[in-house]
């Protein structure tokens, strides 16, 4: 039974829903959109200060083009800046991996040990950092502290030694203290992955004989690499823009030890007012953070997609 | 099967697992303890020392005193309630905006939807300085520097971020078909949006909000920059306690204590979703 | 109770035509059953009666009321889901009262209960009402949706395949306790398939989909004895209708079809189909005959249409047997009854009932009758 025949065509205002309905998406998401380009408003004008003069001296930034970037890449300090913001970076997400993957195999077995533990990792995590810099601050103050009495007693001569006053202790005392904050991120995330992999691939190799070596290098590894990715792409980013541990520990110094990008955003941009200069750190700070992060959950997806294949 | 060869291993785990235990919860400790110590007993390293509440009752009641970033007036309590007020204004606007953004995110397909939200989760690694210069310049020109609703608004680069991205994970979960029977059944978009899937995110939501409020709380640069005296921030005033003059570790301590009290509660009430929230999503832990 | 009129409905999803210039009228208090396949667009069918989806073109009335531009919940319609899609966050009793507690509906606490209970009682899941959603199995979950779904009285009852995922037992039962509550429930109704068998027992009409198209719409009687095309004919009925390519010959003043293949199997054109198939501009012929209509006899005496085949394998259904018996390349389904018993590769004659000949131009698929 069907109505034959051709109609002419129908009013669409008759077929489709109303026009408060088909808004609905968009006015959901205006506000969230209204408030994106509130932030991004700030990100592009300070591309374009990067461009221009802009200090105290002159507060009306006039275009000069790549002048700024000039300048900061021929500042025989960048070389050195670069240095430590890569050198912190890398130091820091290096040990954190490696050693929040030990803590997490140890983490991943029923003692009560491993219980409490894990509810006390996070500690570190939740203390907002600069606390935590000041907190091994005072640890390493050589008057009051107690890291040099405390190695002393193990028979290392570091008496009076200002941990932070010396720029060859500097960095590895803030790659320390990152170290110190960010591990359990790392180890419970990688707990989390541990306990999330299949047990039937180690069931099989369990049964056909495989050594715990050969299980974890071949097996677990693998298994785990996205999410070492992820772990990788949140400290890795973090601790390129580290400003706060720096910050606290030695503002910069001594000297400029620890002159990062951000520190020197901070000195140039902010203290010496030479707003344009400070800003074209940010900004190829922010170029690197953007490509490595890309590149990153790129590998990220991919690895998940052959992980599940696994 | 050696079960004594295992049995040792494990046990070495766990020692290796205590002193690591040991190298975490060493230097809280000490905070804590150095927070009791008396002035002049700051710079003798000694474990046994006469506790007093002095630094507690300095920093809360509030003695003048001069510092690096000249005299000042510590003035504890109102740190605090700032900290709270900013935090929590953070979250809730972060809420207001984001639980929406999520919810469309999750169910909508339109153009560029996963470049929008890439773009919201860089704001994650956003440089600040790339943000607080102009912004500082701005704040200026509005009348918005040192005042709560500047630093609420810079702070959602932190909390907005995390919270879409938690919550379009857990919207992504419900099946559409349950908004679909709940309209059939006879309910309002609205209505369907504060029976049904509210209550089904509660967990993320209330996980995601409340570490949101952490991250606010720690922060440190913005309040630094862009505020003053007005709305000056419990973990930004850790700082000053350290002067040329004199370093009153032991006031600093005892700020830094009360400053981290309220996050370690609410860390420990969330510890179920905490790892899903810290990596925002990426994993189910 | 209302009629429903669907007037040349098309859904697309992106490039996909899930429901294509669908057209359809439902009789007030009919239970209509959609049979179809996977992606045939019954669902969506469902979805575009209750409003959850917006039809890209084409018309939607219910009672006399154009309702494209109305939201589900202001048509006043009920449905049941395949995924059951029940409220998590509620107990069974929440789950089946919740449309009653739809704003705009005024009812009283006693009144909710009542309603609540006696679906309830009907649907046999009185005792699970405090439990909560998660802990109940697929048969209980499947109650409970068609409970939330029954329990005020819509204008259409929509089912979306209510009994497809109860095992094998509990499905035979409810499908006769839905014909006993066919005559309590004087809903307009549309019920979701691919079991033709439920299509069969249930349904006042049946429509069969596929890809979106409707391909026929009639009684049982209609679309199993006179389906309109080879589809609609497979769909119904199991084994499937045994199809054998032919051409039609005249041998000394007969017409018989002849199959394609060695010429193996003849059958009389019965007289009622003479003249369509001489009318037929078709070269190759699609035999119908459905298993039942096959039967095996000892011997040849006095039979006409008797084909010679061998057992390829024969299956013992309980209560009757299902033969597959080969005829050179071809192979032809029978049903028999069960104290038969037969050896593979044995040999066996076949007995078509002729007159129950259902027959398809080859190349269109089209039954020869429905010109």
């Amino acid at each position: 039974m069907k109505l034959c025949g051709a109609r002419p065509a129908v009013d669409p205002r008759l077929v489709r829903p109303r026009w408060i309905v088909r808004a609905r998406p968009y006015l959901i998401i205006a506000p969230a959109l209204l408030l994106l380009i509130g932030i991004l408003y700030p990100f592009f004008l300070a591309m374009y200060y990067s461009f221009t003069s802009y200090t105290l001296t002159r507060p009306i930034p006039k275009f000069i083009g790549l002048a700024n970037y000039i300048a900061m890449v021929t500042d025989p300090g960048f070389l050195h800046s670069t240095l430590v913001t890569f050198g912190y970076a890398l130091g820091s997400t290096g040990i954190e991996l490696l050693l929040g993957m030990a803590v997490a195999l140890l983490l991943d077995r029923e003692t009560r040990v491993s219980k409490i533990l894990t509810t006390t990792l996070i500690f570190p995590m939740m203390i907002a950092p600069v606390i935590g810099a000041l907190l091994w601050k005072l640890m390493m103050q050589p008057s009051v502290g107690i890291l040099n009495p405390m190695l002393a007693m193990l028979g290392v001569n570091t008496r009076s030694l200002d941990w932070a006053a010396k720029p060859s202790t500097a960095l590895p005392s803030v790659i320390l203290i990152d170290v110190w904050i960010y591990t359990p991120f790392v180890a419970l995330l990688l707990l989390a992955g541990l306990r999330s992999l299949p047990r039937e691939p180690f069931e099989a190799a369990r049964v056909d004989g495989a050594s715990r070596w050969f299980t974890y290098r071949n097996l677990t590894l693998p298994m785990l690499i996205p999410i070492m990715t992820i772990a990788i792409v949140f400290r890795f980013m973090d601790s390129l823009k580290m400003f706060d541990i720096i910050y606290a520990m030695t503002g910069g110094g001594p000297g400029d030890a620890l002159m990062t990008y951000q520190l020197q955003a901070y000195t140039k941009g902010y203290l010496y007012m030479n707003l344009s200069y400070g800003l074209t750190y940010t900004m190829v700070l922010w170029v690197v953070i953007y490509f490595v992060s890309q590149k990153l959950v790129n590998f990220w997806n991919k690895s998940q997609q052959r992980a599940a294949g696994m | 099967m050696n079960t004594l060869k295992s049995r040792l291993r494990s046990l070495a785990a766990d020692g290796v697992l205590i002193i690591y235990f040991v190298f975490v919860l060493f230097p809280i400790l000490w905070m804590v303890l150095t927070s009791f110590k008396r002035t002049d007993e700051l710079y003798t390293t000694r474990f046994f020392f006469h506790p007093t509440l002095e630094s507690y009752k300095v920093i809360t009641i509030g003695e003048q005193f001069v510092s690096g970033t000249g005299a000042f007036r510590p003035d504890f309590p109102k740190f605090f309630m700032n900290s709270v007020i900013l935090s929590v204004g953070a979250v809730l606007l972060s809420l207001l905006v984001g639980v929406p953004a999520a919810y469309a995110l999750a169910r909508f397909r339109f153009k560029g939807k996963e470049s929008l939200a890439f773009t919201f989760l860089s704001f994650r690694f956003a440089p600040e300085f790339a943000v607080i210069i102009p912004l500082s310049i701005i704040y200026r020109k509005l009348g918005l520097y040192n005042t709560y609703f500047g630093i609420i608004w810079v702070f959602q680069l932190i909390t907005l971020p995390l919270l879409i991205w938690v919550l379009r994970g857990y919207f992504e979960e419900i099946s559409p078909e349950i908004e679909q029977a709940a309209q059939t059944d006879g309910y309002p978009w609205w209505q369907v949006f504060i029976r049904i899937l509210l209550p089904l995110v509660r967990p993320g939501l209330a996980a995601s909000a409340l570490l949101a409020f952490v991250f606010a709380w720690n922060n440190f640069v913005y309040p630094l920059v862009l505020g003053g005296s007005d709305v000056q921030t419990v973990t930004v005033s850790a700082l000053s306690f350290l002067s040329s003059e004199q370093a009153y570790y032991n006031r600093m301590a005892a700020a830094c204590v009360i400053a981290s009290i309220p996050e370690i509660v609410l860390a420990l009430s969330i510890q179920r979703y905490l790892i899903r929230g810290l990596s925002f999503g990426a994993v189910k832990g | 109770m209302a009629k429903l009129v669907l007037d040349r409905v098309t859904k697309k999803f992106g490039s996909v035509v899930a429901v294509n210039d669908l057209s359809l009228e439902v009789a007030d208090g009919e239970f209509l059953v959609l049979l179809g396949p996977s992606g045939a667009g019954k669902t969506t069918t469902l979805k575009l009666i209750s409003g959850v989806e917006h039809s890209d073109d084409g018309l939607i009335y219910i009672g006399d009321k154009l309702v494209n531009t109305l939201e589900p919940p202001q048509r006043n319609v009920a449905m049941a889901f395949e995924t059951y899609a029940l409220y998590p966050n509620y107990n069974v009793y929440e789950n089946i009262a919740f449309p009653l507690k739809a704003p705009g509906r005024k009812m009283s606490k006693q009144d909710i209960d009542r309603k609540v209970r006696s679906v309830a009682e009907l649907l046999g899941i009185t005792p699970l009402l405090e439990r909560h959603v998660g802990a109940l199995s697929g048969g209980q979950r499947q109650r409970v949706s068609l409970g939330r779904a029954m329990v005020r009285d819509p204008e259409i009852l929509l089912l979306d395949e209510p009994i497809a995922h109860l095992d094998a037992k509990l499905r035979h039962r409810m499908r006769t306790e839905f014909k006993a509550l066919e005559r309590e429930i004087h809903t307009t109704t549309i019920y979701v398939t691919h079991d033709y068998l439920e299509a069969l027992s249930l349904a006042d009409r049946v429509v069969v989909l596929n890809l979106g198209k409707l391909q026929q719409v009639g009684t049982t009687d209609d679309v199993f004895n006179h389906p309109v095309n080879v589809f609609v004919a497979t769909q119904l009925g199991q084994p499937k209708i045994n199809l054998i390519k032919s051409t039609v010959s005249n041998n000394g003043g007969k017409l018989q079809f002849v199959s394609t293949d060695e010429g193996a199997i003849r059958l009389d054109v019965p007289d009622r189909l003479k003249d369509a198939v001489l009318k037929a501009n078709a070269k190759e012929f699609l035999v119908g005959i459905r298993p039942l209509y096959v039967d095996v006899v000892d011997n040849q005496a006095g039979r006409a249409n008797v084909i010679d085949a061998t057992v390829y394998v024969y299956e013992r259904l309980g209560t009757k047997g299902a033969l597959t018996a080969s005829i050179g390349s071809q192979s032809v389904d029978v049903i028999t009854p069960i104290e038969m018993d037969f050896r593979i590769d044995e040999p066996v004659k076949l007995a078509v009932q002729v007159d129950n000949l259902i027959v398809f131009d080859a190349a269109s698929e089209q039954n020869i009758l429905a010109a």
